[in-house]
């Protein structure tokens, strides 16, 4: 009887099912099947070999007592902090004054331009906001004019602004694509809570603060744990084209540290190392912040 | 109500995917050149002679410009391609002289150029084993030496190239690897006959021309040339509307010689690279190369650096640009003094030159310490890997090096180089090669030579540099005369009122004979090594510090400069410094052979 029920329920699911086949597809080629190069992080791997050198823990040896290490690390987490909060509050404050827009053309037009920047590679995205940085760029041009500075402050030389800029430009490049989800869950709130609340005299700041945030309480609980297992990953395009000599100090993330001293000097096992240690900081630290949340506040992902 | 926003999390990430899907696309390709039938192998040590019979369309094409018979004029068509490490563009399909070359040879040559970072896509290439059929990788063939994956030429060379083997004849034994084969086809470092020096497009002091026409004579010192410009640039806050720039200074990626090198050259030492043996004159092998960073001799000029950023010469700008950035800046006309290699920013000046704006070009100077001899001008070095190497799975290796030995031929190097006679030069009367002034004209463009001459195949395969058997320069730019009629109408008074003859004419250098292991740039190490982690390292501190020294507070100077050189002084550099000394050795050892 039971199987029987089973198998009618995946039947009329079979949308749904057929709908996540390519993600499965897609995790398995891009994120199982390289799980066998991680063999190169106990080798001294060179190309073209048949056989290699193996060197037991040494790759994460020099790793883990290398001086640039700590400096890249502090910068990674650096910046994903400030990506995170930034990201989060910034998405959420754009969502919740987008519902409360009651024209929708104004709505559609703000919500259209303001997830824009998300289609634009980091390429394109860095050269932009280099520009506007720029001496000669709009924002210097706008704080001379109302005569805050009197000389071009160069925002891209001071080390100490760079992971504001990071953090601010994947705002911009984000915030709009970010929007999307919450606005979506906003419209599942049952309309009535409102209704009943304005009844109880309640006014637009009250029914936000006890009706719509609430209501999407879970979805933002969902994205934050799902994005603290991504907070090793601060961004490699990013870093890599806006930075210089005088921000390199600042700006060298894991990422970027991989491909100097990994691929660039091809040494691909040191690569895999750092590969690897991310890989298993992403899972404690999903797990733990998953676990946390459900003691919390009874809200989990799996 | 959970399961549904997962559902709705899920669909967005889907979504997400697809789009990721879309842009990673046509990712798989033929392998190139695979499919190609392959000609009949011609007899190796024969020169064959043209067939009885009626000619093919390539042996009358060569028989009618005078050219030399290749039996590669009786085969198939085949297609080699060939990656180059800097960013460019192919010669346009329609390009006569290469298209005189295909028709003779049958060969054709798809070239592919760089995008993105040279590094990366190496180590891409490496660890896939998927490559072109050839590689041009400046000095850094050396790991797809290691990899195996470069094909040994010194038998194929042997056997099939007699012209490239009387051209390599001098360095043959130079160019061998330490396991006795030859992997690299050098290009740059192998010069026949005189060399004529009319231009310097090494390291320099440049100095925007107008500036030079406006004080009437060069400066003397450093001291003097940042005066220059810092007085041009008060009389001229502003050029063509662009804000005035002093001095320019490029600092990304590997281009960064252009803060790094400037105090070897004042401290009167020729271009040697990450070290400079004490004694640099001495042709014995240095015991220690000395690691040039700490050495006292890069201070003072870092502190020039720094107070003339603080007296506004030195925008801090410059130290954030990219390349493209910088070329784009060059372009402007607003920048006075760079130090730089010319081959490096020349391109920059292309809009300036098609503008006619001669007076926003430069001519370089050579500065030194006082007291201290200026080394600048080099002669042509053999390098042993500034040049091409060829993948060990390209389809037909005996064809590719017919083709090179077709090329390296003199009557085809001319017209690769000089382009067709009476159409592009002619012979005057005293029997050297000339143009006249419209076909003069034509070459100022390097987009159109581009397009319409050899250049890139005279370029990116082993050459003669220097000049022909009849005395003739290899280049237009290098023939004196020719050098001398070609320069515009402003050249000529600004070096009247100079005093000079040509762009060198400022520089107080001579040409040094090195000894045998100049210079250290073009050294290689094995991957993962010991030295290359140290060279890194070092790179690190640099590009940590040197850009800090120029823009720190004055007073913060001495405090900064002490703190980058204990920071140089705590990497382990002893990998390197063995290297060192090993390259020294086996280049000795090889030059003496």
């Amino acid at each position: 009887m039971k199987t029987k029920n089973l198998k009618r329920k995946l039947i009329r699911q079979r949308d749904l099912f057929f709908m996540i086949i390519p993600v499965m597809v897609y995790v398995f080629v891009f994120s199982y099947l390289p799980l066998r190069g991680w063999t190169m992080a106990f080798q001294f791997y060179r190309p073209q070999r048949e056989v290699q050198e193996w060197v037991g823990l040494d790759q994460f040896r020099f790793l883990f007592t290398d001086a640039a290490f700590f400096r890249v690390m502090q910068n990674t987490l650096g910046m994903s902090f400030i990506n995170l909060v930034l990201g989060f509050t910034c998405a959420i404050f754009l969502a919740l004054m987008m519902n409360e827009i009651r024209q929708m053309k104004f709505k559609r037009v703000v919500q259209t331009i303001s997830y824009m920047p998300h289609f634009l590679s980091w390429v394109i995205a860095t050269a932009l906001i280099s520009d506007f940085l720029s001496s000669t760029g709009i924002l210097n041009t706008l704080l001379i004019n109302i005569g805050i500075y009197e000389t071009p402050n160069i925002f891209l030389a001071n080390k100490d602004y760079f992971w504001w800029i990071v953090g601010w430009g994947n705002v911009w490049k984000s915030v709009g694509w970010n929007t999307i989800i919450y606005l979506a869950a906003i419209t599942s709130i049952d309309p009535q809570l409102y209704e009943s609340a304005a009844l109880d005299g309640a006014g637009r700041f009250r029914k936000i603060w006890h009706i719509t945030l609430p209501g999407i309480k879970s979805t933002i609980l969902v994205l934050v744990i799902m994005n603290i297992g991504w907070i090793l990953n601060a961004g490699f395009e990013v870093q890599w084209l806006l930075s210089n000599n005088l921000t390199i100090e600042k700006a060298e993330t894991i990422d970027v540290f991989v491909i100097r001293y990994g691929i660039n000097l091809r040494n691909y096992s040191l690569a895999t190392a750092m590969g690897i240690f991310k890989t298993v900081s992403s899972i404690i630290l999903l797990t733990s912040a998953n676990w946390l949340s459900k003691r919390l506040v009874k809200e989990s992902l799996v | 109500m959970k399961f549904r926003k997962l559902i709705a999390l899920l669909l967005a990430s889907a979504m997400l995917v697809s789009l990721l899907a879309a842009c990673t696309g046509s990712g798989s390709g033929d392998d190139g050149g695979g499919g190609t039938v392959t000609p009949p192998i011609v007899e190796p040590g024969v020169t064959p002679d043209p067939p009885s019979g009626e000619p093919s369309a390539g042996a009358a094409l060569a028989a009618s410009l005078g050219l030399p018979y290749t039996p590669l004029s009786e085969m198939d068509p085949i297609t080699f391609t060939y990656f180059i490490r800097d960013p460019g563009v192919a010669p346009r399909s329609d390009n006569p002289i290469i298209g005189i070359i295909e028709t003779i040879t049958n060969t054709k040559i798809e070239f592919e150029f760089l995008v993105g970072d040279l590094e990366t896509r190496m180590s891409v290439m490496l660890a896939s084993g998927d490559w072109p059929d050839m590689a041009y990788f400046g000095g850094e063939a050396r790991p797809f030496i290691d990899s195996g994956l470069a094909l040994p030429l010194t038998s194929l060379i042997e056997n099939n190239a007699p012209n490239l083997r009387s051209h390599y004849a001098p360095w043959w034994e130079l160019m061998k690897h330490s396991d006795g084969e030859i992997y690299v086809a050098e290009i740059y470092g192998t010069p026949v006959g005189t060399q004529y020096i009319n231009e310097h497009w090494g390291t320099a002091f440049w100095l925007q021309k107008a500036v030079l026409d406006h004080f009437g004579r060069a400066p003397a010192t450093l001291d003097e040339y940042f005066d220059f410009i810092r007085e041009y640039k008060e009389l001229n806050p502003e050029i063509d509307g662009v804000p005035t720039i002093g001095f320019e200074i490029l600092t990304e990626g590997w281009r960064r010689f252009c803060i790094d090198n400037p105090p070897m050259f004042m401290a009167g030492y020729g271009n040697w690279g990450p070290a400079a043996p004490v004694n640099q004159r001495s042709f014995d092998a240095p015991s220690a190369a000395g690691c040039r960073w700490t050495n006292d001799w890069n201070k003072p000029y870092y502190q020039k650096l720094n107070d003339e950023f603080h007296l506004g010469t030195i925008n801090a700008e410059t130290l954030t640009r990219s390349y493209d950035d910088y070329l784009a800046t060059l372009a402007s006309g607003a920048v006075l003094g760079l130090s730089d290699q010319l081959w490096n920013f020349n391109s920059g000046l292309d809009p300036l030159r098609a503008e006619g704006r001669f007076e926003r070009t430069y001519l370089p100077l050579d500065f030194t310490y006082d007291g201290v001899t200026p080394m600048y001008l080099d002669q042509r070095e053999f390098t042993g890997n500034n040049g091409l190497i060829v993948n060990r799975d390209v389809s037909d290796p005996v064809r590719l090096i017919q083709y090179m030995d077709y090329l390296i031929q003199e009557d085809v190097q001319r017209l690769l180089s000089w382009g067709l006679e009476g159409e592009h030069y002619f012979y005057n009367d005293r029997n050297f090669l000339e143009r006249s002034q419209e076909q003069r004209d034509l070459q100022v463009e390097s987009q159109w030579q581009e397009d319409n001459m050899g250049i890139r195949l005279y370029n990116q395969f082993p050459k003669m540099q220097g000049s022909f058997s009849d005395g003739n320069a290899t280049t237009q730019g290098e023939q004196p005369d020719e050098y001398m009629a070609g320069l515009t109408d402003y050249d000529k008074e600004l070096f009247a009122k100079l005093g000079i003859f040509n762009q060198t004419g400022l520089m107080r250098s001579i040409p040094a004979a090195w000894p045998a292991f100049y210079p250290y740039w073009s050294m290689t190490w094995e991957d993962g090594s010991a030295a290359g982690l140290a060279n890194t390292r070092i790179t690190d501190i640099n590009e940590r510090y040197l850009s800090q020294l120029v823009i720190t507070a004055a007073d913060n100077f001495d405090a900064l400069w002490v703190e980058y050189v204990s920071a140089v002084q705590d990497i382990d550099a002893s990998p390197l410094w063995e290297v060192i000394e090993q390259i020294s050795q086996e280049r000795l050892d090889a030059f003496f052979n």
